[in-house]
């Protein structure tokens, strides 16, 4: 829940697909899947490339 | 108790007068009546109590065998048949504040007498204290210790008098902030009704349940130049090696493993799976990627787009973790990842 | 037929089996082989037990399942239990009757073959002792329906089996009164008039829907991808929300707090004089997607705010995920303007030092605690043990000590405000 890890004090958070699969979704084909997962991981490196100050 | 009362008194061994931390490794001993601050705090009991022991040991054989200390002094203290206990002021010492705070709990809860202890309200010790001993705030500094024995003192007085101990802000000690459950005479439905009047009418009310309060962590600066870092994979998700070779729990862990990945372009099915009880298994356990991404991040390293995957994956399962347990292991985590010289971490949670 | 739904109280004093199923002066008579007879109609079903737990007997329920309060439909369209017992079209007005101080409890040990499904979790009543200061159903005479099943069921069909059990049992018990004086009688009016000088207040029910183990059933059906929906609370008092929670007893809901709900009580005493009672909000928690638990939160809050109301309750059942289903709800009443009073339990580990919750948003400054669900208790050694032989999936004899967590004890901890227990700080007892 990207609420409260923001909350406990995480400066960086990217949200993930689910709770039962956070970088990824059985739903998809096994490509599309993938790509996704490239996504969610893209975003997160671009957050530790980026300053972030406290909220 | 028309007599006085005997107290034994418990300090490290730089307060003992047995030495630095030079002798930090000294094992429990103890002296026949009063030493060190011991002296000072009996003259503070008026005549109403004696000091008749005080128990000792070094700060770091105490860190190394706890257990061990623990019960050796628990029969030194024992021995002497205390009506009360005291240990320290630990002040900011953090090895002397662990080790006072531990025998203090330990013999408020099994001698059933009286303990208390004192030391800064930031003190890792105050971790480990449990009720029904006591712990007043005290300084960093030890210079303040004749204060703190006159406080002490007068605390001790009302404990042994059988006086009702009220709310922590008001007797001067430290709240622990353990909550425990009671049997309230109104139901909950009938408790938040005039709770919710009261905020209706922008009147005070006092929540059941205060907010817990997180630090404020600063963030770290960003990454200048990505494609030359080391990124860390770690996880709550619970994804260790098939088998589970080191048997994490499916909830309330609270230890961590690292498992080497270097040779690893994916985790698959046969290769790993989760043990978390916290989610719905299934997914993760067909591949695990969907719970930490090893296939694109290791993609992405061999694109130049990122430097390195580190070596290991940090794993523990999160589930019905207390906040205590997981800020510990957080803090084990980064040590570690520090001394690895990773550059960035990507976690991942369920 | 006048909007109102008219309420008869019929008091328990005692129940026995006897030779003839009747209601007298507060005595309730039950033919056992009868009702035995009633329930294994059921193709499903292949034995059942009763017995009768009275309090302060030195007893003790296990494997408990639900909680049902008898009651039956006399007058006007439809029945109690829509969607099981009667036509799936509630229509809460004319007569019904409740035994009071007395309860059906269903108890069972489900099993299911190749099913995968969320295992079932103990549920304890004690009659007497310290723990059944806790239990509010230590208080009512309990009648203990113990069902089996005939073969081999899927975990859907067993959970449906018991459940259509306990609400037979409930309304075979409730129909002996039939004709009879009642101890009470109470209308509850179809509209409520408001009044413009009080506050408008609105209760926020989020229940679980997840799984067979995990559920609730509005009109006879799983709330399972159901939107947030309105309802009036006299359709709850007919029996329109069962539970399927068989899990996390000490905090899931049970039907009889559906049906005799302790906030709608209060909500109803007061209404009027400290405020207007607006309507009920149904909320299904447990949803796997954050997009989803937004997209209903915003949902339910906006329902709220359609009914004007200023202030909302918010509870909560079972525990993990659900409860950022619930923080979320309150987070979106007050972004609306509309205060929030949230029912919450606490998980501050076995010592109490935990913080009280991992999910909570900073708007919820007004919780009522209902407990630490990770304390231990102990349950002490009784005479009797119904609705099973031994602690669920132990050796340990259900007659026998045992020392458990306080979530298998029923309805302690209950996020519906129904029973005492509540955490506190421990040095300000």
């Amino acid at each position: 829940m990207p609420e409260v890890a923001k909350k406990i004090g995480c400066n960086r958070v990217v949200k993930g697909v689910a709770i039962t699969n956070p970088t990824g979704d059985p739903g998809l084909p096994v490509e599309e899947e993938r790509s996704l997962r490239r996504k969610v991981v893209l975003q997160a490196l671009s957050a530790l490339e980026k300053e972030v100050k406290t909220g | 108790m028309g007599n006085r009362m005997r107290v034994v008194y418990y300090m490290n061994q730089f307060f003992a007068g047995i030495g630095g931390e030079d002798k930090a490794y000294e094992p429990p001993t103890e002296f026949e009546g009063p030493v060190g601050p011991a002296r000072l705090f009996e003259k503070k009991l008026g005549g109403k109590g004696i000091v008749v022991k005080t128990v000792s040991c070094g700060d770091n054989y105490f860190a190394e065998n706890a257990e061990k200390v623990k019960g050796e002094l628990l029969e030194r203290i024992r021995s002497a048949s205390p009506d009360v206990f005291v240990a320290g002021p630990a002040f900011g010492s953090g090895r002397h504040g662990i080790a006072c705070a531990t025998i203090t709990s330990t013999v408020a809860k099994e001698l059933k007498i009286p303990a208390v202890t004192a030391m800064h309200p930031e003190n890792p010790g105050i971790d480990v204290m449990s009720m029904p001993a006591y712990v007043l705030p005290t300084e960093i500094m030890a210079t303040t210790m004749d204060n703190v024995l006159t406080r002490i003192s007068k605390f001790v007085l009302k404990l042994v008098e059988g006086q009702a101990i009220g709310d922590s802000k008001v007797e001067g000690y430290i709240s622990l902030g353990r909550r425990v459950n009671i049997i309230d005479p109104l139901t909950g439905a009938d408790r938040l009704f005039p709770l919710l009047w009261a905020k209706l009418k922008a009147e005070d009310f006092t929540t059941e349940v205060p907010l817990p309060k997180y630090e404020v962590i600063p963030p770290p600066p960003a990454i200048n130049e990505i494609a030359k870092a080391t990124i860390a994979l770690v996880t709550e998700s619970g994804v260790v090696p098939k088998g589970n070779p080191d048997g994490l729990v499916s909830w309330s862990e609270e230890r961590w493993f690292k498992y080497p990945i270097s040779h690893l372009d994916d985790f698959t099915s046969t290769t790993h799976q989760t043990v978390h009880g916290g989610y719905e298994n299934t997914n993760v356990n067909q591949d695990p990627d969907r719970a930490v991404p090893l296939d694109v991040v290791r993609a992405l390293e061999k694109e130049g787009r990122i430097g390195k995957v580190a070596d290991f994956l940090l794993t523990t399962s999160g589930n019905v973790c207390t906040t205590d347990s997981a800020k510990r292991m957080g803090c084990e985590m980064a040590e570690y990842l520090r001394r690895e010289r990773v550059d960035g971490v990507i976690l991942t949670s369920t | 037929m006048k909007d109102e739904l008219m309420v008869k109280t019929y008091d328990i004093d005692s129940i026995v089996f006897s030779d003839r199923t009747a209601y007298d002066q507060g005595v309730l008579s039950i033919r056992e082989g009868e009702l035995k007879a009633l329930l294994l109609e059921d193709e499903d079903i292949g034995s059942v037990v009763l017995g009768i737990a009275r309090p302060g007997d030195s007893a003790r329920i296990v494997h408990l399942y639900d909680v049902i309060e008898p009651r039956t439909k006399v007058e006007g369209p439809g029945g109690v239990f829509s969607g099981w017992l009667a036509p799936p079209s509630g229509n809460a007005i004319g007569t019904i009757h409740r035994l009071s101080r007395a309860a059906v409890i269903t108890c069972t040990e489900l099993s299911s073959e190749g099913d995968e499904y969320t295992e079932q979790g103990e549920g304890v009543v004690d009659m007497s002792g310290p723990i059944a200061e806790m239990t509010p159903f230590s208080q009512t005479v309990n009648v203990v329906v113990e069902v089996k099943a005939k073969r081999k069921l899927t975990i859907d069909e067993y959970t449906k089996a018991v459940t259509r059990a306990g609400l037979k049992t409930a309304k075979y018990l409730a129909d002996t009164t039939v004709q009879k004086i009642p101890s009470g009688t109470e209308v509850l009016p179809g509209r409520f008039t408001i009044n413009p000088d009080l506050p408008n207040i609105v209760l926020i029910l989020v229940v679980a829907g997840t799984s067979p183990t995990l559920d609730t059933y509005v009109y006879g059906r799983s709330c399972i991808g159901m939107v947030p929906t309105l309802v009036h609370p006299n359709e709850m008092a007919e029996g329109a929300l069962v539970a399927f929670s068989s899990m996390a007893s000490s905090s899931a809901n049970k039907t009889y707090y559906y049906q005799k709900n302790p906030l709608i009580e209060n909500l109803h005493s007061h209404h009027g004089t400290r405020h207007n009672f607006v309507g009920v909000i149904i909320q299904r928690g447990y949803s796997y997607e954050y997009n989803d638990k937004e997209r209903i939160a915003s949902h339910s809050a906006n329902l709220a705010r359609f009914l004007k109301a200023n202030g909302a309750i918010i509870t909560s059942e079972g525990g993990g995920h659900i409860l950022i289903d619930t923080m979320l709800a309150c987070r979106e009443c007050e972004e609306r303007g509309i205060k929030t009073a949230v029912v919450m339990i606490e998980q501050t580990g076995k010592d109490g030092t935990g913080s009280p919750w991992t999910d909570f948003v900073p708007e919820a400054n007004l919780v009522v605690s209902v407990g630490n669900v990770d304390e231990f208790v102990h349950l002490r050694p009784v005479k009797t043990a119904y609705g099973g032989k031994k602690y669920l999936k132990t050796e340990i004899a259900a007659n026998a000590a045992n020392d458990v967590r306080i979530k298998d004890i029923c309805c302690v901890n209950s996020m519906l405000g129904a029973a005492r227990v509540r955490s506190v700080y421990e040095d300000r007892k």
